[in-house]
């Protein structure tokens, strides 16, 4: 009897220590999908995947694999193992599909090394929808019994429930690391945007390159580079940041740089051929950036190392294209914007010029008794080289001058100024017409080289004999019209001045006779071409003062003149200035 | 036009610059402008506090960059304190907390400094 009740009781309380631990079990795997299913995680999970099972079957060590593909899987997490093995990854076929613990004393299959290495005891897969998508590997019990079924069907058990979270957590990883990405891309986007709004409104090179510095260097992770721009074939350095670019170094890469083919994109050192690959790499030159504006390369930004030793990605790269090509329109702009502004100083010396050449002119026509004089001159759009002048050598003598200097803008003026300034010295003294064209001659000579020269034609009127005696040194003839319709051309004189030294002039002499119209101009009159490239040429000018030298003023008659030359021209003044000297004998 | 603003306090060896508002492309001088001023006095430990720092652009960044090497070859170090979360990603996006010390507090940063004397 008390055989019985002792084995009834035996028999009890083993039921009893089965229902516990049955009832242990249950609850470490409700607290374990509870777990499971707070946490997005992934660390936190395989730490409780790893460490239940750990905890409650007594085991020293451990780790979870999770699958890359077929072939091969990844060491999640370890337990009691080296810490270093996270993330090795290992090539690992034929996968297990139930639990399988492994019988060390007669192994009977192929296993991964690092099962071999490690005496992983028990193999628990992971399986999500069939598919093997982790496991989990433990090492022996600590006190050697191998697992029991029931043990085993409870770490399947944890497998399931863990593979459903395993995914999720995987997924949301995944998705954290795209929007991490996302966010990276979002912030290169702004830097582009910024550095374009900034330098936008600098027109320094200096300053552009600093601006760029700070966006490549914040947004690269980088603190040495340097750039340098073509200048015509020739690449200069305009910028350096960093220590670790010797002057030698650079010249050194400017030159092997220049070695490459032809590139327009990003280029990695890394991709080249070992012999330039290997130099740029000592240079400490990861990437050259050429710098792009209308297809052609304008220079290079040649970039160190990143400072978190990482290798520069696709999107860096693309990055990187896109901030030259933004920065070289800047420095193009800056370029151009730079030289409008000589221009615009060179243009507004130029009007300088031109204002102080009009004062040399006579802007008050004189009172000559008997006679009505009036000079005219419209100055082309560039400084010019026209003269004219009207000078009282007493009181019965007057001189008109007229000269054209050869070519134009600023030699020109000043040698007209030149000329002017001679002849005002000049015509005060005892001399006559031929010395002054010798003196004047020999001035010019002496001061400009023989490619400069000066048409040039003076005369003087005495009004007591009312004679003209005038010398013509390579001027366009001037015309002296009669009252009949008749005309001489007054060409007695002698060569241009300043070709040649100590050149020996003719004067001529002629009667001013009353009702005659002598008039004097410069080629800006008879060159002045139409729309179809025809010169206005002598003829008509010899017509349109034979028709209209009765015109009741010399001013008239010179404005009527320019009248007809617009017409005739569209703008006369266009290639070059336009002078008219007109002198009428009026009694 | 979002203001920037640096001001400055030094304790012993230690500087502390204080940025506040918007540092970015356009405010950057001021900034580099602090940095150098205080290389040129050889006070090259220095903590920047971003406290009040609203917003951080690359090129803010930027000027991190570029004064580390030089203060860093003297035998100092910028180091960060106070970032918001939103300063925080700007840095973290571009990799930042692998090359600078980051703490959540200035007196962190001071203890840092003065632990490696």
């Amino acid at each position: 009897m008390s055989d019985f009740l002792d084995s009834f009781r035996l028999r009890n309380e083993q039921n009893t220590e089965n229902m516990d631990q049955k009832h242990l079990e249950l609850f470490s795997l409700f607290e374990f999908s509870q777990t499971l299913n707070s946490s997005l995680e992934i660390q936190t999970i395989l730490n409780s995947l790893l460490l239940v099972p750990m905890g409650r079957l007594m085991v020293g060590k451990g780790m979870v694999l999770l699958a890359n593909d077929e072939k091969s899987c990844k060491i999640a997490t370890v337990k009691g193992l080296p810490e270093t093995l996270i993330n090795t990854t290992f090539h690992f076929e034929n996968k297990p599909q139930e639990a399988l613990q492994i019988n060390w004393d007669n192994v009977d299959r192929a296993f991964p090394e690092i099962i071999l290495r490690y005496k992983i005891k028990l193999i628990i897969p992971i399986k999500s929808m069939n598919k093997i998508t982790g496991m989990i590997l433990l090492g022996p019990k600590l006190l050697g019994q191998d697992f029991t079924q029931d043990e085993i069907f409870f770490l399947s058990s944890i497998g399931n429930i863990a593979a459903p979270a395993i995914e999720n957590a995987r997924v949301f990883e995944q998705l954290n690391a795209v929007n991490y990405k996302l966010d990276q891309k979002v912030q290169e986007m702004n830097t582009l945007f910024e550095i374009g709004n900034e330098l936008n409104r600098v027109f320094e090179l200096d300053e552009i390159l600093k601006r760029l510095s700070f966006s490549l260097m914040g947004q690269m992770l980088i603190n040495q580079f340097f750039v340098v721009l073509k200048n015509g074939t020739e690449l200069k350095i305009v910028y350096k940041k960093g220590t670790s670019f010797s002057e030698k170094n650079i010249e050194l890469c400017i030159k092997s740089g220049s070695n490459l083919p032809d590139f327009s994109q990003p280029l990695l050192t890394s991709a080249l051929t070992k012999n330039e690959g290997d130099l740029f790499n000592q240079l400490g030159v990861k990437v050259i950036v050429p710098m792009v504006l209308q297809d052609l390369v304008r220079g290079y930004i040649f970039l160190g190392p990143k400072l978190n030793k990482e290798e520069f990605s696709d999107s860096d790269l693309a990055f990187l294209a896109t901030l030259a090509n933004i920065a070289i329109i800047s420095i193009e702009n800056a370029h151009l914007f730079q030289e409008t502004l000589e221009k615009k100083k060179l243009e507004d010396e130029l009007n300088v010029a031109k204002s102080i050449q009009a004062r040399l002119l006579p802007s008050v026509m004189p009172n000559v008794d008997h006679f009505d004089v009036h000079g005219h001159n419209i100055p082309s759009k560039q400084v010019g080289g026209d003269y004219f002048d009207i000078l009282q050598v007493n009181e019965h003598e007057y001189i008109f001058t007229i000269a054209d200097v050869s070519g134009k803008g600023m030699p020109a003026s000043l040698l007209m100024s030149n000329l002017q300034a001679g002849l005002h010295t000049l015509y005060k003294e005892d001399y006559s017409l031929s010395e002054i064209t010798f003196r004047l001659n020999n001035l010019i000579y002496k001061n400009t080289s023989s490619e400069k020269y000066i048409t040039f034609f003076i005369s003087k009127l005495n009004l007591k004999t009312n004679t003209l005696t005038f010398v013509n040194a390579g001027h366009n003839p001037p015309y002296l019209f009669y009252n009949d319709g008749s005309y001489d051309e007054l060409i007695k004189g002698g060569i241009i001045i300043g070709m040649m030294e100590n050149v020996v002039y003719e004067t001529g002499e002629v009667s001013m006779k009353p009702g005659c119209c002598l008039t004097m101009f410069t080629d800006g009159v008879t060159e002045a071409m139409s729309p179809h490239d025809i010169p206005f040429d002598e003829f008509r000018v010899i017509d349109f003062f034979k028709r209209e030298m009765k015109t009741p003023t010399s001013e008239k008659l010179n404005l009527k003149l320019i009248d007809v030359l617009y017409d005739f021209a569209g703008d006369p003044t266009k290639d070059d200035d336009v002078t008219i000297l007109t002198v009428r004998r009026i009694d | 036009m979002s203001g920037f603003d640096v001001s400055r306090n030094d304790v012993d060896q230690i500087s502390v610059l204080y940025l506040s508002g918007f540092l970015d492309a356009h405010t950057t001088p001021k900034f580099e402008h602090a940095l150098q001023t205080l290389i040129k006095e050889d006070r090259v430990k220095v903590i920047v506090n971003l406290k009040d720092l609203d917003y951080i652009s690359s090129a803010g960044l930027g000027v991190f960059m570029g004064f580390i090497e030089e203060i860093r070859e003297k035998g100092g170090d910028i180091k960060l304190s106070n970032l918001s979360p939103k300063v925080f990603k700007v840095f973290d996006l571009l990799g930042f907390p692998a090359l600078y010390q980051i703490f959540d507090a200035e007196d962190e940063a001071k203890t840092k400094f003065n632990e490696t004397k």
